[in-house]
């Protein structure tokens, strides 16, 4: 026996490959067939000839077995969607939970990752936008570190001329707003600019009417179509003139707005050659340089080159560098990353923040998550309602394999109706989004060609995983065990489904924590005591121009009615200040303070506490060769009694209690304030300070605007108000804020959603049970009791994993911030208690409908 | 009246020409050697499933065999509606050959 076997043997391999391929009704034959070849062949040839031609037979079958399952799945296709419709409209209540929390679980997807690609895409649409850099500066003098993207006006000049790899260099320098005539009238155009020629070259502005402006004559300026058609209601307006209050500037050419993914915008660039920025050297800063280099340099080239540069032009003329730990290098910034990741001193705009859009991604990923938990949740809860279904089709000689691929299709179906029905939500969603994200937000489908493909393949592929655990779990199910009415197998307790539960409600509580905490940070840093009181001030920026008559002008202002207390300054609060190396009394090293050159009537004006000593005053002229210090820079000093004590020969006249000059985001400095200094270095006065009354901006603009005027010689008012200007340093923040509210809440509402299919399906199968103990006599409460004992059991473990880990990255951020909130357990409770509270309602709902059932009902349930 | 493709006409006449021994392993002999390169198991069975679904051959089970290692063998036999088809194909064919009898270039 044994040998005949051994005689016949058949390779299995070939034959399992083509159990794969071909299908079940003629397998069977079709391997009859192919055995009965082979021994043939292996009769007649070698062993080896006949095992050759076996696999080539397979392997020559295989393309025919594919097509043919992909005729019959076309067929199929249509077949099954009519059954999956089916299905969907017997189960309704919960084909509507599925899709409802699917659909706003990929809304939210859509619209942060909208944002996030917003965000990521800054700056790209200009031409070799990977070559481009900007130029900024860092060095340290006198001790303090001094980091901006001022730089001096000969850095692109020498650039070009000198190093050949730099294909082009550009200078931009923001003037801000001044005012234009128009139709007899001045009005004011903000974002104005001086560039120079190679703007354009380095930059790609979609100009209008294609000629290469120029903007090398003094006098020239190119203008956006915005301007153009708000001076001159027409955009063909090349060689026309606009006029600013002192000067006639030719049009050369006219460009399309720049998009709002650019970190900066600009209405109007005049030509340098308008001003007389040669006489400019190496040390004068206030310029933004950016260059594109030619294609294969690298950015490692760029910085050596700059090294280079430092080192001949700024190092050689000036012979504090190198001394004493002073330094000065520059530094390069690739074009693309400005928006994400840049925040140095005179940037254009207050830039993202790349960690916090890392974040939203998160957030993002983490809906999505719980919406697809819920599918998966309800498909296998489901599954009693299916099981007569599925034992059925069985019998009937379906296989797992036909079961489950129905049961892949019908989710893949159900995310595609969600992917549409998201489509519209986005779209009607989408304006408000914009207007909470501060930016210019829109999908359009046509404009790439995957954005369509995409979608789809998006809800596929979401379809496929959320599918994939319930097909096979209700592919699994035993038709007999079904079929004899023997529930109980089926009503097992089900880890996976608990710990999904348990995961939707962690993330669910995390993210409700969070938002908690954002929004008490953000609260902090805007309401926090900064020392100084920021509100009702109005600052008339510029004032420096007004030179000798800012005297003049700050009296004048004072006398109006609506105006308590002006003061000017060389920096105001949000701004940056210089800093200077100090010697001490009685100490061999300097020791670097901030410093604020400020008037007399600062502390007036800002409110601030004096602690010891005075503040300036006007009765003691020797006051302008003495400072005051804040109280870090005396706690640094460790000075008890600082008073006419001296730093580098100053004496010190007055403490001031601590104030955030700088955002909460950073620690006070310790600060030195001054009335004079040589040549007005740091005490010129730069902004003018004006505390008005509650409620009178208006005519507090107009009074000081015509004081301004009146004094400036035609140079353009320019105002702020400090509060607004202080709190544009929390925008990202503020972003950040209102992204986590909206969704937290949106995450706990689908997780509930599932909660509440859950809830449903369970007391449904419970009804027998609920019965029973109606007749035995329990209470409402008694039912409601054990129904949702189990449920609750879940939130609370999911509270428990979500504590330690929201706490754990809360106080992660938080330590970026040096005025920071304490986490208090408050907190945690109260999100906790939040979303028990919610699923806890869900719960009882469910259970007190289930319980006030008639038991005769329910038991003749059968 | 149903369009033959060149495969399934081939396989109809290969299942006329073996009469009682149409099955799997004889038909892919048959074509093989008639059209004289090697048909692959697959290029048999996938038309003739379309074919039996069309209702063109009915497929019926033979005996078991050692040989096959128990399995049964499964033969076809040609239905009126396939031999309708095969005719009508032929007449086609007939005619479109009738004028051209010494074909040359």
């Amino acid at each position: 026996m044994k040998d005949k076997k051994s005689k016949n043997l058949i390779p299995r391999l070939p034959f399992l490959i083509l159990q794969l391929f071909a299908d079940q009704s003629y397998y069977l034959f079709a391997s009859g067939d192919l055995e009965e070849l082979y021994l043939d062949k292996k009769s007649h040839n070698s062993s080896l000839t006949a095992y050759l031609w076996l696999w080539k037979q397979i392997l020559m079958s295989i393309p025919k077995f594919i097509q043919q399952s992909l005729s019959w799945g076309g067929m199929m296709l249509l077949n099954h969607m009519k059954i999956v419709f089916r299905n969907m409209y017997r189960h309704k209540i919960y084909s509507l939970i599925n899709l409802t929390g699917l659909s706003i679980g990929m809304t939210c997807f859509i619209l942060i990752m909208l944002f996030v690609n917003n965000e990521h895409s800054y700056d790209n649409f200009h031409k070799d936008a990977d070559n481009i850099y900007r130029i900024a500066g860092k060095g340290s003098s006198g001790g303090s570190e001094y980091i901006s993207t001022a730089t001096p006006w000969v850095l692109a000049e020498t650039l070009l001329e000198k190093y050949p790899e730099v294909e082009s260099a550009t200078r931009l320098w923001e003037l801000g707003t001044l005012p234009f005539k128009h139709n007899g009238d001045m009005i004011d155009i903000n974002k104005v600019f001086h560039g120079d020629q190679y703007v354009f070259e380095v930059f790609t502005f979609d100009m209008l009417h294609n000629n290469k402006p120029a903007l090398v004559e003094p006098n020239t300026v190119v203008i956006s179509e915005k301007t153009a058609l708000l001076i001159f209601n027409d955009v063909n307006v090349v060689d026309k003139e606009i006029h600013t209050s002192d000067n006639t500037l030719k049009v050369v050419g006219v460009f399309k707005d720049l998009p709002s993914n650019s970190h900066f915008k600009c209405n109007i660039i005049i030509s340098y050659a308008t001003i007389n920025a040669k006489s400019c050297g190496w040390m004068n800063l206030g310029h933004k340089t950016y260059v594109k280099l030619q294609n294969g340099v690298s950015e490692k080239d760029l910085n050596s080159t700059l090294d280079e540069i430092v080192q001949k032009y700024v190092y050689a003329g000036n012979k504090n560098l190198g001394v004493n730990d002073n330094y000065w290098m520059y530094f390069t910034q690739p074009l693309k990353d400005i928006h994400l990741n840049s925040n140095l001193a005179a940037e254009f705009e207050v830039n993202g923040n790349g960690a916090y859009v890392n974040t939203f991604m998160v957030v993002a990923f983490f809906i999505l998550v719980i919406a697809c938990i819920n599918y998966i949740n309800l498909s296998t809860a489901k599954s009693s309602l299916r099981s007569k279904e599925i034992g059925v089709k069985k019998v009937l000689g379906s296989n797992r394999k036909l079961l489950r691929n129905q049961f892949i299709f019908e989710s893949i179906i159900t995310c595609l109706i969600s992917v549409l029905i998201s489509q519209l939500l986005v779209n009607f969603l989408l304006p408000h989004f914009s207007m909470l994200m501060n930016r210019p937000l829109e999908i359009n489908y046509f404009d790439n060609y995957f954005v369509i493909p995409i979608m789809i393949g998006f809800a596929i592929l979401i379809g496929i995983i959320s599918g994939l655990y319930p097909a096979f779990f209700l592919s699994n199910l035993n038709p007999v065990t079904i079929l004899s009415g023997n529930q109980k197998i089926v009503l097992k307790k089900s880890l996976l489904r608990n710990l999904l539960v348990v995961l939707q409600f962690s993330i669910s509580v995390f993210m409700f924590i969070g938002t908690i905490i954002v929004s008490q940070q953000l609260d902090y840093f805007q309401n926090k005591d900064l020392g100084f009181d920021k509100n009702n001030i109005l600052i008339v920026n510029k004032t420096n121009l007004l030179n000798d008559q800012v005297e003049d002008f700050k009296n004048i202002v004072s006398t109006h009615s609506s105006i308590k207390s002006v003061s000017g300054s060389f920096q105001i609060p949000g701004g940056m200040l210089k800093s200077l190396g100090l010697l001490p009394d009685g100490a061999k090293d300097r020791i670097t303070f901030a410093v604020l050159g400020c008037d007399k009537k600062f502390d007036k004006t800002y409110n601030i506490k004096v602690t010891a000593g005075r503040f300036f005053s006007e009765k003691f002229k020797s006051d302008e060769s003495s400072l005051i210090i804040n109280k870090t820079a005396q706690k640094l000093l460790g000075w008890e009694e600082p008073l006419n004590k001296k730093l580098s020969g100053i004496p010190i006249i007055g403490v001031i209690e601590d104030f955030n000059f700088s955002s909460l985001h950073k620690e006070v400095a310790p600060t030195i304030l001054l009335t004079r200094s040589r040549n007005m270095m740091f005490t010129m006065q730069n902004h003018v300070s004006i505390k008005f009354e509650e409620g009178t901006e208006t005519e507090t603009i107009a009074f000081v605007k015509t004081t301004w005027d009146n004094l400036s010689n035609g140079v353009p008012f320019s105002y702020t108000f400090l509060d607004e200007y202080y709190n544009t340093q929390y925008s990202n923040e503020e972003n950040i804020s209102s992204v986590l509210n909206t969704f937290a809440i949106l995450s706990v509402f689908i997780a509930a959603l599932g909660l509440f299919g859950l809830t449903s399906f369970m007391l449904e199968r419970k009804t027998k049970e609920i019965g029973i103990r109606k007749v035995m006599g329990a209470s409402i409460q008694n039912i409601v009791f054990i129904l949702s004992k189990d449920f609750l059991k879940l939130i609370i473990a999911a509270n428990i994993i979500a504590w330690p880990i929201a706490f754990f990255f809360m106080n992660n951020w938080l330590s970026n911030f040096a005025y920071r909130i304490d986490v208090s357990f408050a907190v945690f409770f109260i999100a906790g208690i939040n979303v028990f509270f919610f699923a806890f309602l869900i719960i009882c709902v469910q259970s007190i409908k289930a319980g006030l059932k008639n038991p005769i009902k329910s038991l003749r349930y059968e | 009246m149903i369009q033959l493709t060149k495969p399934e006409e081939l396989l109809l006449l290969a299942i006329c020409n073996l009469k009682d021994e149409a099955y799997g392993v004889e038909i892919l002999k048959f074509v093989s050697e008639k059209t004289g390169y090697e048909w692959s198991i697959g290029s048999i069975y996938v038309p003739l499933d379309k074919l039996a679904a069309k209702g063109l051959v009915e497929p019926y089970l033979g005996e078991a065999t050692q040989k096959r290692g128990g399995k049964k063998k499964r033969y076809y036999k040609i239905t009126k509606t396939g031999l309708d088809a095969l005719l009508n194909s032929k007449k086609i064919h007939d005619d479109m050959w009738a004028n051209i009898k010494n074909i040359s270039i």
